[in-house]
């Protein structure tokens, strides 16, 4: 049935496609049409990809790549950024559930291996990268730049290296229902992680800008980001508080209540020049953690939560330009292979010092491979300050970070399936439980069930 | 951004306020009939809108009228997915016989009466061509009733008996004939009325729309075939209706007649349509919401002809449902009952009637849209007003309400 769905919708497509080509269409029906047909081709995609134990969210990206400009054309460019919309409404969504999986009273738990671990990967993954990156673009030069700017240049592939994606964590863990000390430790690392890379950045960028426009001081730069930062903190904390005190009021349309809430948030965000996603994890954090109602809240985006998966990694899809990996991809594939060795290293160090003594020791480092929002944000950043050497700066970091956004999400439920903590295995483990007991008692009874 | 967000807000807290009207008691008649009707959104689209308070502007309006084939789609496949021919054939025949005739009648009446309406245009007088897709829409609006007061009313007064019967049903299923009327008027205005081929090019399009509706609706069978969880099925119904309306857009078709296309063969075809339709319908609000205060924010901006339209759309539409429910029951040959006020019963005008008029916009977003829908509102507001009454006094004439 979904082979037969697959072709119905493909040659549908096909036939619109030399329509649409002939009645040259106006970009609003297109951007309605590819939208409708992005999450249809995702979900096709997710459930075959999901078949040979792989993330859904790989599914989803793979439709996009298959469905965009570089493979079937079936999706342009320039439409899938007309949902710029639609992509802030899906970061606000998987901050908000990203926020409401941090729970207070298991991160107290592990609060030394969160700080420990989030610490030594971003020191080592920042140093292994940006100096290998130094030794290795000395020798391939894919960039035509000076050594002195290639030092710039490192450190900057160091910076977008350090950052990773909780929105392929967030997907993976909603997606199999993971529940455990290892998923808190994966949350609360990779949420920190995001945090303090961000916050890393805005300072480095804060500084940078006061030495190009002659400033004196940098200080009152630094503290007007550290002001908008405190600021984005307790906006959150205020909006997580005035959600959990008016879900109690509604009785229904808590969706679309949590989708306008999600909406006006990215709005003030963007009026007042404050981070959106923080203040909607820290809002997520307060309903879960302050609030009786942290179930109802990410129940309802729970809801939601599939649609928005599929078109926002589809979207990502058919944005990764896998042509131009053909000129890059020895540094793309060093840049990479560079990161999970510093992760490896790092992450065993910091479950060392933090005193886990299980899996996550030897294999947590798969958890954190995942790369997005920030990471493509910070290059986008870069690129656009840095215009002599930024296209190409952005072609070779965009290469990167579509493989890891590829391999990252299937390291990650490897990791979380052998970990035991997915609800499948979860039942299964319960299954086993059962019918041991009772091959032992050689009977079921009531307790047992 | 602004404007989405100003909507989305304005349909939560319109829905709260409504929530509590709803549940509170002794609400006047008059008010009950208007909160069923939506009017109150309608109301609320004109102070927002750009010729009242002017929180949302015109280019707003424009950006959101090219999300408006999404609502419209979703409306049209609520709609199609209550016409299961296996339940209709429950139904007597005589409820659809006398359906069929006064609206046909009613559509009669009002063509025939709305012909000199291009002669309206207080600063412009149009061509009998250009006028055309105007007289059609407001003969294809002039038949639908509204199914939602009349099952309000009949519910306040706990109504029943054959005339009861006969008000719920035919409130209910006359809105087919004018959206299949509206339907194949459009494909045939799809082109140059009085060009060479232009019956043929009529014929071609109306095919086209009634092909790609049933292979979408075959695809969509397809879809739910699998076994879905209920988020999927959620996911993939607001999937279905967005790629529908995109195709409609695209092919320059009726959203509304797509998707009625699509609904019919999904529930003839389908097992699973009771969960799909009970799906779509749980969300429906939040879109027949939004349809309504988009409706009354485009509404304002109108000439004194869209007052004359609307007033003169009343008349000639209770004219036509008075002699189409005279001529619906000579059809039966029901005798001893009173079908003066049984056809001012159907006086109501239900949310489909917004949904042409938005569907007909968007093809002629110039005077005639603009006339169209301004007087549809007027019309829509008297209607929603006057129709407890009458729906209330043709039950009381039949003895359905003690």
């Amino acid at each position: 049935m979904r082979a037969l769905a697959l072709i119905l919708l493909m040659g549908l497509m096909l036939a619109l496609k030399e329509f649409l080509g002939a009645a040259g269409a106006d970009p609003m029906p297109r951007a309605i049409l590819v939208f409708g047909f992005l999450i249809m081709a995702g979900y096709l995609g997710g459930c075959y990809i999901s078949k040979l134990g792989l993330p859904s969210i790989t599914g989803y990206m793979l439709a996009g790549i298959v469905c965009g400009p570089y493979v079937l054309g079936f999706v342009r460019l320039e439409t899938v950024l007309q949902f710029k919309l639609l992509e802030d409404l899906a970061l606000a969504l998987i901050a908000f559930t990203a926020g409401g999986e941090l729970k207070k009273s298991r991160i107290v738990k592990s609060w030394k291996s969160i700080l420990s671990i989030s610490f030594f990967q971003i020191a080592v993954v920042f140093t292994c990268v940006s100096v290998g990156f130094y030794h290795i673009a000395a020798y391939f030069r894919p960039l035509d730049v000076s050594d002195g700017q290639l030092m710039i240049v490192s450190g900057f592939v160091g910076v977008i290296a350090s950052a990773c994606s909780p929105a392929s964590a967030v997907a993976v863990v909603v997606g199999t229902r993971s529940k455990g000390h290892i998923t808190d430790l994966i949350m609360g690392v990779t949420v920190l992680r995001d945090l303090i890379v961000l916050i890393g950045f805005t300072i480095a960028i804060a500084v940078f800008y006061a030495n190009t426009t002659g400033e004196g001081s940098y200080v009152p730069t630094i503290g007007s980001a550290l002001f908008r930062l405190i600021l984005s903190i307790f906006i959150g904390c205020s909006v997580g508080f005035i959600i959990g005190g008016l879900l109690g009021l509604l009785r229904r349309e808590v969706v679309m209540f949590v989708i306008t809430v999600a909406l006006v948030i990215v709005f003030i965000a963007e009026l007042l020049d404050l981070d959106y996603l923080l203040i909607c994890l820290v809002a997520g954090f307060v309903v879960e953690n302050f609030t009786s109602l942290g179930d109802r809240l990410v129940g309802a985006i729970e809801r939601t939560s599939m649609g928005i998966y599929i078109i926002f990694f589809a979207m990502t899809g058919v944005m990764m330009d896998f042509s131009s990996l053909a000129w890059v991809w020895p540094c793309a594939i060093a840049i990479v292979a560079l990161r999970i060795f510093g992760t490896a290293i790092a992450t065993a160090a910091g479950a060392f010092v933090g005193g886990e003594r299980n899996l996550f020791k030897g294999f947590g480092w798969a958890a954190f491979l995942s790369q997005a929002g920030v990471s493509l944000a910070v290059v986008l950043l870069v690129s656009r300050t840095f215009p002599e050497w930024g296209a190409k700066f952005r072609t070779l970091m965009v290469s990167v970070i579509a493989i890891n956004q590829i391999i990252g999400p299937i390291f990650l439920q490897l990791l979380l399936t052998s970990s035991g903590e997915t609800a499948e295995r979860h039942l299964e483990d319960v299954i086993s439980k059962i019918v041991n007991t009772a091959r032992r008692k050689r009977s079921f009874s009531q307790e047992d069930l | 951004m602004e404007s989405v967000i100003f909507f989305l807000v304005l349909v939560v807290l319109s829905y709260a306020v409504a929530g509590y009207a709803f549940r509170a008691s002794n609400i006047p008649f008059i008010l009950y009939g208007a909160i069923q009707s939506g009017m109150g959104f309608i109301i609320i689209g004109m102070l927002v809108g750009p010729h009242v308070l002017g929180f949302l502007g015109h280019s707003e309006l424009d950006r959101m009228m090219s999300l408006t084939p999404i609502a419209l789609c979703w409306a049209g496949l609520v709609f199609g997915l209550q016409f299961r021919i296996h339940d209709l054939k429950l139904i007597s025949r005589a409820n659809f016989r006398m359906s069929a005739v006064q609206a046909i009648v009613v559509c009669g009446i009002s063509f025939v009466l709305f012909l000199p309406v291009r002669y309206v245009g207080v600063d412009m007088i149009i061509s009998f061509r250009q006028s055309l897709p105007l007289v059609f829409a407001l003969a294809s609006i002039a038949c639908i009733s509204s199914p939602t007061i009349v099952a309000a009313v009949i519910r306040r007064y706990r109504a029943h008996g054959l005339e009861e019967r006969m008000l719920r049903y035919i409130s209910s299923s006359d809105a087919v004939i004018g959206l299949i009327f509206f339907g194949i008027s459009l494909a045939f205005f799809r082109t140059d009325t009085m060009a060479q081929g232009a019956l043929l090019g009529g014929i071609f399009w109306l095919v086209a729309t009634i092909v790609v509706g049933i292979i979408l609706g075959l695809l969509y069978q397809v879809f739910l075939c699998l076994q879905l969880s209920s988020n999927e099925r959620l996911v993939l119904s607001i999937a279905m209706i967005v790629f529908a309306a995109g195709v409609s857009s695209s092919m320059n078709v009726s959203p509304l007649f797509l998707s009625l296309i699509v609904g019919i063969t999904l529930t003839n075809f389908s097992e699973n349509k009771d969960r799909l339709f009970r799906l779509l319908v749980s969300a429906e609000k939040g879109f027949f919401g939004l349809m309504l205060i988009l409706a009354g924010a485009l509404s304002l901006g109108f000439e004194k002809s869209s007052l004359i339209i609307g007033i003169a759309f009343v008349m000639v539409r209770a004219f036509g449902k008075v002699c189409g429910a005279n001529a619906a029951y000579k059809f039966v040959n029901l005798k001893g009952r009173s079908p003066t006020a049984f056809g001012l019963g159907l006086i109501g005008q239900g949310g489909m009637a917004i949904a042409i008029a938005l569907d007909f916009i968007i093809r002629y977003p110039g005077w005639a849209g603009g006339v169209l829908l301004s007087s549809i509102v007027i019309a829509y507001i008297i209607n929603a007003l006057l129709s407890p009454y009458l729906v209330k006094r043709a039950l009381i004439a039949e003895g359905g309400i003690a």
